[in-house]
């Protein structure tokens, strides 16, 4: 608390190149701050980022915006998470998931403050905006010293606040395809108090698409439970071509079987908000009442 | 009283309200100071550990370094008991020793000419240590011989009293029921953090400190002892305080005490204030307790025979181990009437931060043992738990075997009364079966089970049958008219300061707005014991109202001269003096203080009246506590959905802060007992912030509907008695019960966490 290093530099780049240009000269004491809801707390604690003293902030790069194009919708990585809670854009099924995990994220204060490149940067267990995103198969766009590159959001966390980023490349943009008609999302929080100021225990989310009453896509993602935020593959695998009729016990047994095989997936520990133990067993009863909310969004 | 009252039972708005909301009050970390040093500590790393050597000499080194003391020459005040009252405890209260205790002891201070410098010093400071095997487990501290936390060893005090033949009132008894109840570690939280002080040493050799304490006249004393200086000389002034719920019992560890020594060095003033990771880490808690208890009552459901066992954590010091398991004592026999009883405590040391004051003071651990135990009896007898509770109190009229006192008033039964009817009680409390309702599907049940509980409580109000507990106040007549009330009854938030202003202006006659109240300020407030024991309406209200009427019958003399009749055919309304037969033989109180003071100028008297003592009684108050909950069985999480409280306060001096305090308790209430508690491993503190430790927020908290009822204690001023702690000892508990209503799960352990919800539904 008290042996937190002093800021040694700050620089606010104008544009995205030059941020580059920033990150790729400076060793690697240099860390980028966008809404600094996660890196500074961090830094007090002396966790992540302390020692890192230089400070580019991305802040001015005209990266906060959601725009749609035919196919996708588009938003900048420094948009912050009020913004997206507040976009009419994703207010019509599956991408209401996103509004729900935005409200989820964190007070209003922060929220105005926090952007959705940080909170997916930030590579947190619990980070409850991955997951609509997961489930949404967004992709990100990367800018770097040898160009722009793309990767699919599945592929971007590889442990524990640690993403495949390098440290010379910026997270500039997040790329949500269009998904099916009749496609259905969820995003589900379980906290120690009922309310958004927590960090979850679980959370999680689905997304179904149903033709012809057959679920032609399905994705189950889960956070908290495991080093990173995750797609369960094999649960979602089993829920593909599987008969899916609201309220029915038949398609709640399907729930059941595809809720236990994400929560075989998982691999929580114990910390200061809940047990590993507990963590396991609340996995299915979320996934349970998520997929059921997703299902019945993608009728509606 | 048979005249209407004037001032008492009315909410007038705080007298520093306005100050407090536009943010012109000054709480000690606003203060600042000419030539101000900062000061700050190194801490142990280690939970166990004997000091090697400490080497400052680069910190020294460092320009703008002014001062370094060392745990060698400042004492750990480790004893805050009895007001330094014989030679023998004096000893007692100062540790000078090598030994760090656990993470977080205080090793040294520096003092710098700004928080910048400070820090740097602070990481130049070498300290070796020998670390020492550590005790973590308090029972692990009654058998462990081999590791010894202080020289009288690991048991810090044991009690045993005995009332009746507890043997032979469980052979009379047909239900026995026994358990083993484990409570939380809990800290104050409260909104100003815990310890603030800016000490300034004069060259004169005047001591002079600011501090956040809620007990100025202990603070004065102690410093007095340690800096070896008359009283005269110590003077300790008290600002707005942001809360104390018991975390600033005289010195608040020892911070005063670094900063006087700093001081002394330097002759500038020398600031120190804790972070609040600091507060959560290394001030006092809660004292966690096991609490083993075993009950026995008749089939009609008298209560025959209850033994309790506690094993107290006090820490790596003790300062309020003695008095919160007396505590757990005197409200554990003195809530029933129970013919015997056998009550054994035993304090423990562990290496961990201290246990100390909080809001409640052992009532809360020791009621959820208690009332639990209620609740599974009146379950064994299908009797209806508030029947049994009735049954069984201990009524206005009957004595009190710990205090031997006879109880004057108890309100118990009316609060019950009126709490199951606003509650919806019998209506709630009747619906055996759950409700089910099918989900919109027509597939499950819900997994929601609604549930209520009721629990009762007694707490005392001051501690004159305890300890050495004065009183003081004396006031100035002005000669417009108005008054100077002088009293070190000190103002945490609670708002005593409006209560004592009231009580004055209704004996004096006059105008609430004509009574100004002082600050708390040693060098002008006479002897206070301070904010404790939800003592100050009762035991403040005591000394300002005789204090008052000093005052009066003094003014009645000199406006009987005047007016030419005795005094005692005169009254005093708003401000007027009149013949009570003949009103129109009047004078203003303004115009016979212009008379006294300064038309006459053979008189020029001003009028005080004064007033110092103790309270003739530590009248109980009651409470009970109805809690609704929504247990959620698929997931474990318990929602209170609210809470009706009803209190007995005697009578209530200004009924919405009677009520402000019923529905702050009651969410403190609710985090003891669902969410607050600070999660340690080997020594460590993990959850040193409100992220993680959590309080609850106002969108957290349920309503609470606060009722007052009014029972008249005779000793009491106007007939009031306490509120400040009570209203938080019988939440937990209710909402254990509340739980058990709804799922058949008993919770033992506080807090009362999801998992274990789950873990009781299994099969």
């Amino acid at each position: 608390m008290r042996n937190t290093p002093d800021i040694k530099e700050f620089h606010r780049p104008k544009t995205v190149t030059e941020a580059i240009g920033l990150l790729s000269q400076q060793d690697n004491g240099t860390v980028l701050i966008a809404g600094g809801t996660d890196l500074l707390p961090r830094r007090q604690s002396g966790r992540t980022g302390v020692t890192k003293n230089k400070l580019v902030d991305i802040s001015g790069l005209g990266l906060n915006y959601i725009r749609e194009t035919q196919d996708a919708f588009l938003i900048g990585a420094a948009t912050d998470i009020n913004t997206l809670a507040s976009s009419p854009v994703f207010k019509t099924s599956p991408y209401t998931a996103i509004i729900e995990a935005a409200l989820a994220h964190s007070t209003l204060t922060l929220r105005n403050r926090a952007t959705l490149g940080g909170n997916l940067c930030n590579a947190s267990p619990h980070a409850d905006l991955a997951l609509p995103l997961l489930v949404l198969d967004a992709v990100l766009v990367m800018e770097g010293p040898h160009g722009q590159k793309t990767i699919n959001l599945d592929n971007f966390f590889i442990g524990p606040h640690c993403t495949v980023l390098e440290p010379s490349e910026i997270l500039t943009e997040i790329r949500i395809p269009r998904m099916p008609e009749k496609s259905g999302a969820n995003f589900i929080k379980l906290t120690r108090q009922h309310t958004a100021i927590d960090m979850a225990v679980v959370n999680a989310a689905t997304c179904l698409s149903i033709k012809n009453g057959i679920c032609i896509s399905a994705r189950i993602a889960l956070g908290s439970v495991g080093p990173h935020p995750f797609r369960a593959k094999k649960a979602e695998a089993f829920m593909e071509n599987k008969t899916l009729v609201k309220n029915t016990l038949q398609t709640a047994a399907l729930f059941q079987e595809a809720a236990g095989l994400a929560a075989k997936e998982a691999s929580p520990i114990d910390d200061i908000r809940a047990t590993a133990a507990y963590r396991k067993e609340m996995i299915p009863v979320l996934l349970q009442q998520s997929l059921g909310k997703s299902l019945e969004r993608s009728l509606s | 009283m048979t005249e209407p009252l004037t001032h008492i039972g009315k909410s007038f708005q705080r007298i520093d309200g306005v100050d407090k909301v536009t943010g012109r009050a000054r709480f000690a970390p606003d203060l600042r100071f000419d030539h101000m040093l900062h000061a700050g500590l190194i801490r142990s790393p280690h939970a166990h550990a004997r000091v090697l050597r400490i080497d400052t000499a680069s910190a020294l080194q460092l320009p703008g370094v002014k001062a370094v003391s060392t745990i060698f020459e400042v004492p750990k005040v480790i004893q805050y008991w009895f007001f330094l009252r014989t030679e023998k405890k004096k000893k007692e209260i100062f540790l000078y020793d090598d030994i760090v205790r656990f993470i977080g002891d205080p090793v040294l201070a520096i003092a710098a000419v700004d928080e910048k410098t400070l820090e740097h010093a602070l990481s130049l400071v070498r300290v070796d240590y020998e670390p020492l095997a550590a005790i973590h487990d308090p029972e692990k501290a009654l058998t462990e011989t081999g590791v010894c936390l202080h020289k009288k060893g690991n048991i810090a005090f044991r009690v045993e009293k005995a009332f009746g033949n507890v043997e032979q009132g469980f052979k009379a008894a047909d239900i026995i029921v026994e358990n083993t109840y484990h409570t939380s570690k809990q800290k104050h939280a409260s909104l100003e953090p815990i310890a603030t002080c800016i000490a300034n040493f004069e060259s004169s050799g005047k001591l002079t400190v600011h501090s956040s304490t809620q007990l100025p006249h202990w603070s004065q004393h102690y410093l007095a002892e340690i800096m070896g200086l008359p009283l005269n000389r110590v003077r300790v002034i008290k600002p707005f305080t942001g809360g104390a719920f018991g975390g600033r019992c005289g010195l608040i560890h020892g911070l005063e005490a670094m900063c006087s020594v700093l001081s002394k060095k330097t002759l500038r003033p020398v600031r120190m204030s804790f972070s609040r990771e600091e507060d959560f880490c290394a001030t006092e808690s809660r004292h966690p307790m096991i609490i083993r208890m075993k009950t026995g009552v008749s089939r009609d459901g008298v209560l025959v025979a209850n033994e309790a066992e506690i094993l107290s954590d006090t820490g790596a010091y003790g300062t309020h181990y003695i008095g919160v398991l007396a505590d757990c004592l005197s409200t554990g026999v003195g809530l029933y009437a129970i013919p015997n009883y056998k009550f054994s405590g035993t304090a423990v040391y562990t290496n961990t931060s201290m246990a100390g004051a909080l809001r409640g003071y052992g009532n809360p651990q020791m009621n959820f043992a208690q009332e639990s135990q209620m609740d599974i009896l009146a379950d064994k007898l299908g009797m209806d738990p508030l029947a049994l509770r009735v049954k069984n109190y201990r009524k206005a009229g009957e004595m009190d075997p710990v205090l031997n006192e006879r109880i004057l008033s108890n309100g118990l039964e009316e609060c019950l009364e009126k709490g199951a009817a606003a509650s919806g009680w019998e209506e709630k409390r009747s619906r055996k079966l759950q409700p089910e309702f099918i989900s919109d599907g027509s597939i499950k049940k819900s997994p929601i089970k609604k549930g209520i509980g009721l629990s009762i409580m007694l707490h005392g109000t001051g501690a004159a049958r305890a300890l050495p507990d004065p009183g003081s106040a004396f006031l100035m007549i002005n000669s417009d008219g108005t008054v100077n009330l002088h009293t070190a009854a000190a103002d945490e938030g609670q708002g005593s300061r409006t209560v004592l202003a009231q009580v004055a202006a209704e004996i004096l006659g006059v105008e609430f707005e004509s009574i100004s109240v002082s600050e708390t300020d040693t060098d002008i407030t006479p002897l206070d014991c301070g904010t404790h024991g939800s003592r100050q309406a009762y035991c403040g209200g005591l000394t300002v109202r005789d204090a008052a009427l000093d005052a009066k019958k003094k003014m009645l003399t000199h406006a009987g001269n005047v007016l030419k009749v005795k005094p005692d055919a005169l009254k005093i309304e708003k401000g007027l003096i009149f013949e009570t037969a003949h009103p129109a033989n009047a004078i203003s109180i303004k115009d016979l203080m212009q008379r006294l003071q300064i038309q006459d100028m053979g008189l020029c008297t001003q009028i005080m009246g004064s007033a110092s003592g103790i309270a003739p009684a530590m009248p109980g108050y009651y409470g009970a506590v109805f809690a609704e909950v929504e247990v959620n069985t698929e997931t474990g999480e318990i929602k209170v959905v609210k809470l009706t409280s009803a209190f007995d306060v005697g009578k209530a001096i200004n009924p919405e802060m009677v009520k402000g305090q019923i529905v702050g308790g009651g969410v403190m209430g609710i985090g003891f007992a669902l969410t607050e508690g600070l999660i340690r491993k080997d020594g460590h503190i993990l959850n040193p912030g409100f992220t993680d430790y959590r309080l609850l927020r106002s969108c957290d908290a349920p309503p609470v509907e606060a009722i007052i009822v009014e029972s008249n204690e005779p000793t009491g001023p106007f007939g009031a008695k306490g509120i400040g702690e009570g209203c938080m000892v019988n939440v937990a508990s209710a909402i254990a019960n509340a739980v058990f209503h709804a799922t058949g799960v008993r919770l033992t352990n506080l807090c009362m966490t999801p998992e274990a919800v789950l873990k009781g539904l299994k099969p």
